[in-house]
């Protein structure tokens, strides 16, 4: 099948469902129709399952639960990070259901998304959201908890050229730790500006979506990794 | 818009005869202030008052109709109330006016009914080829052709190449006051109200190719179709530079956002952002704005395009010396030291004084004759692309004045005066050298910002030039 129209159906399936926030593996399965480059994940409906996949994709991995009403993963205390062994592995996964009934008795649990980790890179943040005024815009800043206190974000509007990524990348204060500092090797800039571009072409083409989070980027030495993602519908 | 259309602007500025609808002998009311107005600042044109019930108007015969009227009618004022407005407006379709200033209100800001007769107004422009500005917006003033708007004010005696464009009525006015006495002169100034029928983006499509205007200032609420501004911005840009300063930053009323960007992007954010990748400048208040229109005014299109962004300073005192220096690193300028010969045929004139950069020389009476030499000689530096002369001393003001009109006959590198002190003397001499469109600024942090923004400029030319391929 034509894997860009996948990526169409997937919000087709959404819709249908009376959702306007796409399930973790969806939002995977979309991103990638489009090459976007995402870390690798499965799903698992259970904690031998998790074992066997995590397995499969090499330690160590990230579980996080996959259910339509629960939006705030870390809230809801279900993500689990650096699970480097199976029974870690399962342990988690059981854990992670525990507390996905305890945020959210009725909630529908699908299982759980079973995702290699990235290993160190800067961690950043990228995002597009919809706007009366100019349309879609894009966000580009330093990740992690700090986006919201540290606010070091720049913008740019839909459709964006090279020039704008790469003024957009420079303009914020934490350039320097992409540069690399204190002897750090630089991280891949070009990969950070092609990623850039490619949200701005989604964000043109695909008018139903109306905000993404790629949160966290993970931009390292060679390429860039989207470790999570959230793409909301109209 | 059409290019037609934008043409038929000319007449918006440039009319032959213009009639007021509502003219009135009450000198309370706009009908009369803005006719005077036109009187006053030395319109040359015919005026034609309208007005049912009177016979004469400030010494003019009234007329009951535009239809009334024997000659051609290039221009309509209207300052009846709204659904007059609407009436005239037909009249003047019929009548063949070009454009129509509506400055009434009681349109689409008052409300249901206000909007449906604001729609009525874009439509009988569209079906008579007519142009409206307005309504509800105050005029237009254009030193060139004498053609004033309808609040009281000091009329700007001279013409230049600033136009402006002003979503606030009050705020046009006000910034436009204080811009002239920094001796910013202007090409056009418009307060465009309500937009019914031209729009800030109509603007500034005429304003790109108007010989008369090499910068553009907006005084902007908000645009309507951003995304219509960003294109036609950046081909702007490419030609002349453009300053907004936008009232309404913070955010009101709250949005549902249920991601962490749609959360955190306030709409301030995403206009720098697209204002950045325009190329446009964002003043963070009028000040700002008044500079740069100065330093784009004073040294961009007068004396010149700084090669590079290296600094030469001299100061009177020490510290705004200092302070300059800190304000042109801050803007993204270099302060380097200067070379040896500069440094050789400084120690030559005073051997006492400062070799360093900034170099600061006491303007009192012994060593003020070498000050215009000073400065040739570090005009004269490789180092060097744009000098900063900083803080003449209180001592003499009258004769710092005439050494920094000595130094703008010979200077040949572009160059700004930063000069912090008052007092009435000193003020006096400021007015002179503004005047004679010396770029003035009040303090060293103003001084390196507005250097920092021509730099910032050519910036964003060679980026856009790049990246539009040309």
């Amino acid at each position: 099948m034509n894997r860009v129209e996948n990526g169409k159906d997937i919000l087709v399936n959404v819709r249908k469902a009376k959702r306007t926030v796409l399930m973790g593996h969806e939002t995977n399965a979309f991103l990638s129709s489009y090459d976007f480059p995402i870390a690798r994940s499965e799903v698992a409906s259970s904690p031998e399952e998790a074992a066997i996949l995590a397995r499969q994709i090499g330690f160590p991995v990230a579980l996080k639960v996959l259910s339509p009403e629960i939006i705030h993963k870390t809230d809801a205390r279900c993500v689990k990070l650096g699970l480097d062994h199976p029974k870690k592995v399962e342990e988690a996964y059981k854990e992670i259901i525990d507390n996905a009934r305890i945020y959210n008795p009725g909630a529908n649990i699908e299982g759980a998304l079973v995702q290699e980790m990235n290993d160190g890179g800067v961690e950043l943040i990228i995002g597009l959201a919809s706007e009366q005024t100019f349309g879609k815009s894009i966000m580009f800043g330093l990740g992690g908890i700090w986006v919201e206190v540290l606010k070091d974000v720049s913008f740019r509007i839909v459709p964006l050229s090279l020039w704008d990524a790469k003024d957009m990348v420079e303009e914020i204060k934490g350039y320097p730790l992409l540069k690399g500092i204190r002897g750090e090797p630089p991280k891949d800039l070009d990969a950070l500006y092609d990623l850039l571009v490619q949200v701005s072409t989604l964000g043109q083409t695909i008018e139903e979506i109306r905000e993404m989070d790629l949160n966290p980027v993970f931009a390292n030495e060679k390429g860039a990794v989207i470790a999570d993602a959230r793409i909301v519908i109209h | 818009m059409e290019k037609k259309a934008l043409k038929d602007l000319d007449k918006l500025f440039y009319p032959d005869s213009v009639a007021v609808i509502g003219a009135s002998n009450n000198p309370k009311k706009a009908g009369n202030v803005w006719l005077n107005n036109f009187i006053r600042y030395g319109f040359q044109g015919k005026l034609y008052p309208i007005n049912p019930s009177e016979e004469e108007i400030l010494g003019l015969k009234v007329y009951k109709s535009v239809m009334d009227v024997p000659d051609e009618i290039d221009q309509a004022l209207f300052t009846v109330p709204a659904p007059v407005v609407v009436k005239a407006m037909e009249d003047c379709g019929r009548k063949g006016v070009k454009v129509g200033v509506v400055h009434s209100s009681g349109f689409t800001e008052a409300g249901e009914e206000g909007k449906l007769m604001q729609q009525r107004l874009a439509e009988i422009a569209k079906n008579n080829d007519m142009r409206i500005i307005g309504p509800n917006c105050v005029g237009i003033l254009c030193p060139e052709s004498r053609v004033a708007w309808a609040r009281p004010c000091t009329f700007p005696e001279e013409a230049g190449g600033v136009a402006v464009v002003s979503q606030s009525g009050g705020g046009g006015g006000f910034f436009v006051n204080l811009a002239a006495e920094q001796g910013v002169t202007f090409s056009k100034v418009i307060s465009i109200g309500n937009e019914c029928d031209v729009s800030v983006l109509d603007f500034m499509e005429y304003f790109q190719e108007d010989p008369k205007t090499n910068i553009l200032f907006i005084y902007l609420e908000g645009f309507r179709d951003g995304r219509r501004f960003l294109e036609i911005a950046k081909n702007f840009c490419l030609r002349k530079p453009v300053v907004v300063y936008k009232i309404g930053r913070t955010e009101v009323g709250g949005r549902a956002a249920a991601s962490h960007t749609g959360s955190i992007a306030g709409s301030l954010d995403v206009y720098d952002g697209a204002f950045r990748q325009a190329g446009v400048f964002r003043a963070e208040d009028i000040e700002e704005a008044i500079d740069i229109l100065v330093v784009f005014s004073n040294v961009w299109f007068k004396q010149g395009i700084p090669q590079g962004p290296r600094v030469g300073i001299i100061s009177g005192p020490g510290g705004p010396g200092v302070a300059t220096a800190d304000s042109c690193i801050e803007a993204g300028l270099q302060v380097l030291n200067f070379s040896d010969e500069t440094k050789q045929k400084l120690a030559e004139i005073i051997p006492s004084a400062s070799r360093t950069n900034p170099t600061d020389v006491d303007l009192g009476v012994k060593t003020r004759e070498h000050f215009a030499t000073r400065v040739e000689i570090i005009e004269n530096d490789e180092n060097v692309d744009m000098l900063a002369i900083v803080g003449p001393g209180e001592s003499n003001p009258k004769g710092s004045m005439e050494e920094i009109l000595k130094i703008q006959e010979m200077c040949k590198k572009p160059f700004i005066v930063i000069w912090p002190s008052a007092g009435k003397d000193v003020e006096e001499c400021k007015e002179v050298l503004s005047q004679k469109r010396v770029p003035l600024f009040l303090t060293p942090k103003r001084g390196g910002q507005a250097l920092g923004a021509l730099m910032q400029y050519k910036k964003a030319l060679d980026r856009l030039k790049e990246e539009m391929g040309q």
